[in-house]
């Protein structure tokens, strides 16, 4: 199925066009266009799966660049719906109807499939690029001592803030707890809302919760997370006070009304129109931002919310999702060589500039100035870099907690039963896990 | 094969495509979902059997209470609504010359998906700047406007209202064809005699209207227990739970939370509160049917 350009083809096709361009440029350039597709259209086409249906033209960007590269290309299969998307890569993994790559989450869920037999072992593929991926990437998708996925994205959760808000309000981005509530009640103030909240899709939930846990006690954070710690312990209550005070104050938008995707009230009209100065989020939403009409660097900035805690180590959340190789796929060994594509340098280099995303390679920069700031202060702070919630925990756990942090969101009061209805559900995962 | 063998065979073999397909696409299903029920299946690797653990667990699960009294309020509403809406509307238009226009207009939202009624629905009822809330604003109402989307029951009963607007079309078409069919001459007859206009449809017209009535409170009845694209476009059931039907519980426990075990149990609940449903709602109206 698969078929490489060889080595005469290529002779042949350089010699053709040298050749040609010398005498009739215009003929060569258009000859040189049809070997490509002729080569692209003789390529094997691999179905890579996600439920990223912004991503489309990125994927396939990419794929049509790995087929010229390698002969094997591929083409994204989008999933609109999360849960659907999900359903359908747990039903077919076992046969070989599973598309040849898909997307994934890390952690806990990542298990899952590990443990089914779903994902194919790439460490040979990790140990040829060692020299390249931190060591955080590679543990997020090792199980086992094996590797079974390569890193689709990385992203690090900070404050996204909009600079000509703080520019007016004459804030500069916070670097101690005290600055920061401070710029919160100048924009609120200036009738601006410091801070972006939604439960659209009820996963952001626990966005909040997570960085106010870490900032004022990042190795509570590492407990709860790994079932050493209660919902309930003191700690974790404080954390929730201090939300809902800061929820009391109106320093969130109202959750019910803005949206992360598009439509009316989607957050980059709100935070591009000044009316929200910051949101807590992952830097892949960068790119959101970016396609509705703003500028990293110029119109936004970002920065890792500063502790509560001065003393409490210096963390910062960080996110991956693995791109994987069906294990039982029907074209495994050409997905094999899809995926040794996308984590070289070349492969790399492609995804970032179509992306806008930045490179768990260390060789690849960003585009983004954004971006490489921030990869600045990370490495030089020393920050330690800790697996985001949604993957950190077992995703029983989440889905429960999820729903309680909306509704804490939403109704804000005494945190107490929110926190014990989660711990309940802890206790129970935690019991058959063990 | 002698033919008299052949001849009593005939019968069955003209059968078995159809016993087939119901085997294989609705008997085998409904049997191997009562089977997943008893098992812990996770959809992933091997289940095994935990009799009725997951049976128990539904019963004190507050999330399966409230979307059973939610289910409720759908069925309720549903009938409430959608069917007496319906035989108003059917009412009005039967006596007014517009009629053919204004079926057209009422059918319109029909022909649509529910799944685009509930991003059309969806944004009108967005807080912020949803059309309703800011119609309520313009009109001095301003404290009326809420977040529709958000607190229980209202959640539930915006999402009504929304699937009313889809399905009062094609009731109210029902109702018009089944009073263009009731005869004329019992209604002369009481006309005649001087009934009232609300005896001569309570005493007269409800009761001949009765076969077509039980066809719409049927339909309706089973388009409320399976409602879901709606809700999961417009709430995904949510917030916390709080707008979650049965059938979104089982979608949500099966596809959302992989308990595939605990969602096969909801299904099987669903399944049997439909069946009795049914039963009884069928027995009954036709046994009314005959006598009239």
């Amino acid at each position: 199925m698969s078929s490489e350009l060889t080595r005469n083809d290529f002779l042949k096709l350089g010699g053709a066009a040298a050749a040609g361009a010398a005498l009739f440029p215009k003929a060569a350039l258009a000859s040189l266009e049809r070997r490509t597709r002729a080569a692209e259209a003789a390529a094997t086409t691999l179905k890579l799966a996600n439920d990223k249906v912004t991503w489309k033209a990125w994927f396939n960007t990419a794929g049509q660049a790995a087929a010229q590269a390698v002969g094997v290309g591929w083409d994204a299969l989008e999933y609109s719906d999360t849960t659907s998307y999900q359903a359908a890569i747990r039903t077919s993994g076992r046969t070989s109807k599973v598309p040849d790559l898909y997307s994934w989450w890390s952690g806990w869920l990542m298990k899952e499939i590990v443990d089914a037999d779903f994902a194919a072992d790439v460490t040979p593929i990790w140990n040829k690029n060692a020299a390249h991926y931190s060591k955080g990437v590679r543990d997020a998708f090792t199980f086992g001592g094996k590797v079974y996925g390569a890193p689709l994205y990385v992203g690090y959760w900070v404050l996204l803030y909009n600079k000509h808000v703080f520019k007016d309000a004459k804030l500069t981005p916070p670097t101690t707890w005290a600055q920061f509530e401070k710029a919160m009640a100048t924009l609120k103030a200036n009738g601006i809302t410091p801070l972006g909240a939604t439960i659209d899709g009820r996963w952001p939930g626990f966005i909040y919760f997570e960085e106010f846990l870490l900032r004022s006690n990042p190795g509570l954070y590492q407990r709860l997370m790994a079932g050493k710690a209660k919902y309930t312990d003191p700690g974790v209550v404080s954390t929730m006070k201090l939300w809902g005070g800061l929820i009391d104050k109106g320093y969130f938008t109202n959750p019910a009304s803005v949206t992360l995707g598009t439509g009316a009230s989607n957050f980059t009209s709100y935070f591009k129109q000044g009316k929200v100065g910051m949101v807590q989020i992952g830097t892949w939403f960068e790119p959101s931002l970016v396609s509705g009409g703003l500028k990293p660097g110029t119109d936004f900035g970002a920065f890792i919310m500063p502790n509560i805690n001065p003393s409490a180590p210096k963390v910062v959340i960080f996110e991956t999702g693995p791109l994987v190789v069906a294990e039982h796929g029907a074209n495994k060994a050409d997905a094999m060589k899809a995926l040794d594509y996308f984590m070289s340098r070349k492969g790399q280099a492609t995804w970032v500039k179509a992306t806008g995303f930045v490179s768990p390679r260390n060789d690849v920069p960003s585009s983004s100035p954004v971006d490489r700031e921030l990869g600045a202060t990370i490495q030089k702070g020393g920050y330690k870099q800790l697996n985001r919630y949604w993957e950190a925990t077992p995703h029983d756990i989440v889905e429960v907690a999820v729903d309680q942090f909306d509704k804490f969101m939403l109704k804000g009061g005494d945190p107490l039963p929110i926190l014990t209805t989660i711990q309940k559900q802890a206790d129970k995962t935690w019991a058959a896990t063990k | 094969m002698t033919d008299s063998r052949l001849g009593r065979l005939t019968p069955y073999l003209y059968l078995a495509p159809m016993v087939g397909l119901v085997g294989v696409f609705l008997l085998y299903p409904a049997a191997d979902t009562i089977w997943t029920s008893l098992t812990n299946s996770t959809g992933l690797g091997k289940a095994s059997f935990v009799g009725l653990d997951n049976y128990t667990a539904l019963v004190k699960d507050p999330a399966f209470t409230t979307s059973f009294v939610n289910t409720l309020y759908w069925v309720a509403g549903v009938l409430v609504l959608q069917v007496g809406l319906g035989l108003a509307m059917a009412l009005i238009l039967s006596s007014t010359a517009l009629a053919k226009v204004l079926k057209g207009v009422f059918y319109l939202p029909a022909t649509i998906s529910a799944a685009a009624t509930g991003v059309i629905w969806y944004f009108v009822f967005n807080p912020d700047q949803g059309l309703l809330n800011s119609a309520l604003r313009l009109l001095g109402l301003g404290g009326l406007a809420k977040s529709w989307l958000v607190d229980p029951p209202t959640n539930t009963f915006a999402m009504i209202a929304a699937f009313t607007w889809q399905g009062l079309g094609p009731t109210m078409l029902l109702f018009l064809v089944g009073l263009q069919n009731i005869p004329r001459e019992p209604i002369e007859a009481a006309l005649v005699d001087g009934a009232s206009h609300l005896r001569l449809f309570w005493h007269v017209t409800l009761p001949l209207l009765r076969p077509m009535t039980a066809v719409v409170v049927g339909i309706s009845l089973i388009n409320s227990f399976k409602v879901f694209d709606l809700i999961w476009v417009m709430t995904q059931g949510g917030p916390y739970r709080s707008s979650e039907t049965l059938a979104v519980t089982m979608y949500r426990e099966s596809f959302v939370s992989f308990h595939v075990g605990y969602g096969a149990a909801v299904a099987v609940v669903l399944t049997a509160i439909v069946f009795v449903v049914a039963v009884f709602y069928l027995h009954a109206m036709f046994r009314r049917v005959e006598v009239y």
